[in-house]
């Protein structure tokens, strides 16, 4: 019965596109008074997307090996929610963004076959450590920001973004180092030099981490992503060991950094600055949340209405601050479900961890979920001023083919880690 | 289950828990802040709302337009100077002023009612704005401004029963069709023309608080209607200082009644002394001087002493409405309006209906609480007392025949110049009892001076 269901809710998203572009047609014609035949070119891309999510999910289903059957859908919906608001800002985005959604669906596909290879991955942690650090130091030190999205790497016509799977890489990477870390507890030889060894590793760890948060905040300007590193370090760190002390250690390094930032760096100031008071409009990134404040006001309780808002105001709504423009159109009732849609799509991925038997593929699984949970909620801090402004987007929304690549990617891993054959040990 | 996964259960929690914070924090935003926002000077969304939108019409109580937009889309105002202050004017440069702001957002097409719908919000906005169906009649209006002659005043007329305003006017007035080139010099103007006397202007009420102090000495209990009061021209209330009769008269031996009639300065004097700091000021309370009027009309508080403070002298100069106690056109005009509507004050309003372009009523006055701040017998009694004064008292020259009238007038000493001249009381028109007050800027008498200009308003609205 629960199959059934499944389609069922994919149709809701199906029916919640169809009406999105109806309203995006309307809007079109409204404003410009006639439509060109042309721009009707992305109804066959989006029948493609349509079919191939609808295929994707009956193969999940005929698989019958315990697949998780729900994390694919919620991310269909918020990829489709994400492709309406995305071609409500900026029409001509609408078919780019379809074929990176269905870019992203295949990698999922493919990603979801690999799974032994991704087992095997957990194997190499400073191959993964190394491919992180040099995906990461592309991304710094050759990326450069174009058309608003930064660290960006240009080659011919194709941009891409390392930091987006830098991140995919990191959380193997945290799983595959921590997943053979001892507790005190768990080694039964007790004597000095084991527990020397296993906290050299936990230094050796937060050293390294640091210095990703020193040169993306220094380097790169990113504050957002720092952060994201540093939590997810963290929570794999307290899941897996418990020491309290190396928490405490880092997180204490980590402000430290900040008011080192905060002091000797002027940009550093102007942006943090901006953060305690945006109301003074002195930079960029305070006119970017008074904006985002004017349109999270005018959506109030039940939305301005889809394709009446005004994205147009706010700087960066494609990407880093679409969630103003979905919470100006559709209210809070609208910025509510986007919230309780990621906190099921993190439920269902905390769900494949519960279930699996491998201290490492544990991590990983969880390690992914929480990261997408992350991004959510540092997106959503900073463009509530939460937090300051992060170069942060919401997994599977905002316009970018790297991002949307890589969350697919993610998705993929952890469903693929939910197949049966991962507990019949 | 083992540890990691205790604390994978642990960390989720934490998120989930974060994330309806987060969710508080996004109602916080999204409904408590967002009034706040949407006023905000620097939100492009006003700017483009009010340049799309063409403003309704504010018609009267009769569908005669005070406000509307001719066919180059400039706002016309027809009645010009007569109700310049109650409407109000809409000017891109200057601003708004009056019902053309305090309803600005309805005139421009958004109700608060379908503002935070979405959809729904979108089905009823069209490019017109909503047209506001007043109160006021644009005919005792302008009787009342020209009857002012030009002379600094204010004239308040109510519907007693349901707290409608009639005509609210102010003298000097301006002209808000040409507002934005004369604007320099109406606030350079030393007679503030910009200024609504008659909801804002601060005067000493002289003689017309007397009804109000009967009902409080009579419902404190420290007379009745059977004292006789001993009036020899000239009170001492101690400290060298006396209290005289206007003209230097004598009234001799006088019932409560006759003092009213005659507007006995000794009584009244006597009688505030008696009354006390606590009890003056709990009538003070109990008649509203304490609660101004807000919303669509904005009225300055009253200035009322601090009556603990006071020694008996000034205590008496308040019985006659003296001292540093300064009062608005319009409260006078609502106590009136009280003691014509049995003692009940109904508040006063200005909007009868906001309508839309297509002819649906958005909004319509709702009948409030009201506030009864005497029995219905003392607003009998008072009424008959004040019918005296019109019949063969102060305020003969306001008697029309025919017309129940009752009134009171007053001539209040100012520091500056000649005494402010007074007159309040209501009429019973029809089916309708309409409470006034009139005053007129060191006008002089009252009886000379402003009960003249209620009988013009009276006899127009006769008609």
């Amino acid at each position: 019965m629960i199959d059934r269901n499944i389609f069922k809710i994919m149709l809701i998203s199906v029916i919640m596109l169809f009406c999105g572009f109806v309203l995006i047609f309307f809007n079109q014609y409204h404003n410009a008074g006639e439509i060109k035949v042309s721009d009707f070119s992305y109804v066959p891309w989006l029948l493609a997307e349509i079919f191939l999510a609808f295929l994707i999910e009956f193969i999940l289903l005929k698989i019958k090996r315990n697949i998780n059957l729900w994390l694919f859908p919620c991310a269909f919906f918020l990829a489709n929610f994400g492709l309406l608001s995305v071609g409500r800002i900026e029409y001509a985005l609408i078919i780019p963004q379809i074929r990176w959604i269905i870019l992203g669906m295949v990698a999922f596909f493919v990603t979801f076959h690999f799974e032994i290879l991704i087992k095997k991955i957990l194997n190499y942690k400073y191959i993964c450590g190394i491919l992180y650090v040099s995906l990461l130091s592309v991304a710094i030190f050759l990326g450069s920001d174009v058309n608003g999205i930064s660290n960006c790497i240009t080659i011919g016509s194709i941009r891409f973004q390392p930091l987006e799977f830098a991140k995919i890489i990191f959380v193997f990477f945290l799983a595959s180092y921590l997943g053979n870390y001892k507790n005190i507890s768990e080694i039964n030889d007790y004597n000095n030099s084991i527990i020397h060894q296993y906290d050299k590793q936990m230094f050796y760890l937060i050293a390294f981490m640091l210095a990703i948060i020193f040169l993306l905040f220094f380097k790169a300007n990113d504050f957002g992503n720092a952060l994201i590193f540093l939590i997810i370090t963290l929570i794999i760190m307290y899941i897996k060991t418990a020491n309290k002390f190396f928490i405490i250690l880092s997180v204490i390094l980590f402000f430290t950094i900040l008011f080192l930032c905060y002091y000797m760096l002027p940009e550093a100031k102007t942006f943090f600055d901006a953060w305690i008071n945006p109301w003074t409009l002195s930079s960029e990134s305070s006119k970017k949340i008074v904006q985002s404040f004017f349109a999270l006001g005018a959506g109030g309780v039940w939305g301005a209405g889809f394709t009446v808002g005004h994205p147009d105001f706010i700087l960066d709504a494609y990407n880093y601050f679409i969630f103003s423009v979905i919470a100006e159109e559709f209210g809070l009732i609208g910025s509510v479900s986007l919230i309780i849609i990621n906190v099921l799509l993190f439920c269902q991925s905390v769900c494949v961890a519960l279930k699996l038997k491998n201290n490492a593929e544990i991590l990983l699984a969880f390690g992914i979920g929480a990261l997408f949970f992350l991004q959510v909620i540092v997106t959503l801090f900073s463009v509530t001023n939460v937090l300051p402004v992060t170069k942060t987007f919401l997994p599977f929304i905002g316009y970018g083919g790297s991002a949307t690549i890589s969350d697919f990617i993610m998705l993929g891993i952890i469903v693929s880690l939910s197949r049966k054959e991962n507990f019949n040990d | 289950m083992t540890d990691i996964k205790q604390k994978i259960l642990k960390t989720t929690k934490f998120l989930i828990i974060l994330s309806l914070i987060f969710i508080i924090y996004l109602l916080y935003l999204q409904v408590v802040k967002a009034e706040d926002f949407s006023r905000n000077s620097i939100n492009l969304r006003n700017t483009i709302f009010k340049n799309n939108n063409i403003r309704g019409t504010i018609f009267d109580c009769e569908n005669r337009p005070l406000a509307k937009n001719n066919d180059e889309n400039i706002r016309i105002y027809p009645m010009g100077e007569s109700a310049a202050h109650i409407v109000g004017y809409a000017n891109p440069n200057i601003g708004n002023s009056g019902i053309e702001n305090y309803f600005n957002n309805e005139l421009l097409g958004s109700t608060e009612d379908f503002k935070n719908m979405g959809y729904i919000a979108q089905i009823f906005n069209c490019k017109k704005g909503n047209n506001l169906i007043l109160t006021l009649d644009s005919d005792v209006m302008q009787t009342a401004y020209y009857a002012l002659e030009g002379k600094p005043g204010a004239v308040v007329v109510i519907d007693a029963k349901t707290g409608g305003v009639i005509a609210m006017v102010s003298s000097p007035s301006f002209n808000p069709n040409v507002i934005q080139s004369e604007w320099q010099v109406l606030n350079e103007n030393p007679e503030s023309p910009l200024m609504n006397r008659a909801a804002n202007g601060l005067y000493p009420p002289g003689s017309i608080i007397k009804p109000m102090m009967a009902d409080i000495a009579l419902s404190n209990a420290i007379t009745d209607e059977h004292e006789i009061f001993e009036c020899g021209g000239e009170i001492d209330v101690g400290k060298g200082y006396t209290i005289k009769e206007a003209h230097n008269d004598t009234h001799g031996h006088l019932h409560l009644k006759e003092a009213l009639v005659k507007s006995c300065n000794i009584t009244f004097g006597t009688l505030a002394m008696r009354l006390g700091a606590e009890k003056l000021e709990s009538g003070f309370e109990r008649y509203g001087f304490y609660e101004p009027i807000r919303g669509e009309i904005f009225e300055t508080a009253s200035l009322i002493p601090n009556f603990k403070s006071l020694d008996k002298g000034d205590m008496a100069q308040i019985g006659i409405g003296q001292s540093s106690l300064l009062v608005t056109p319009l409260r006078m005009a609502l106590i009136a309006s009280a003691i014509a509507n049995d003692g009940v004050l109904a508040e006063p309003y200005v909007l009868e209906k906001i309508i839309s372009p297509s002819g649906y009523v958005l909004k319509e006055h709702k009948k409030k609480e009201l506030l009864r701040i005497m029995s219905k017998e003392r607003a009998e009694l008072l009424s008959d007392w004040m019918e005296e004064v019109v019949i063969s008292g102060t305020g003969k020259a306001a008697k029309v025949s025919g017309i129940k009238i009752a009134g009171k007038t007053g001539t209040a000493e100012n520091a500056k110049d000649k005494e402010h001249s007074w007159f309040m009381g209501f009429a019973e028109i029809g089916e309708r009892k309409v409470a006034f007050s009139v005053l007129v800027e060191n006008g002089g008498s009252g009886a000379d001076v402003a009960a003249p200009i209620a009988k013009k308003i009276i006899l127009n609205m006769e008609k």
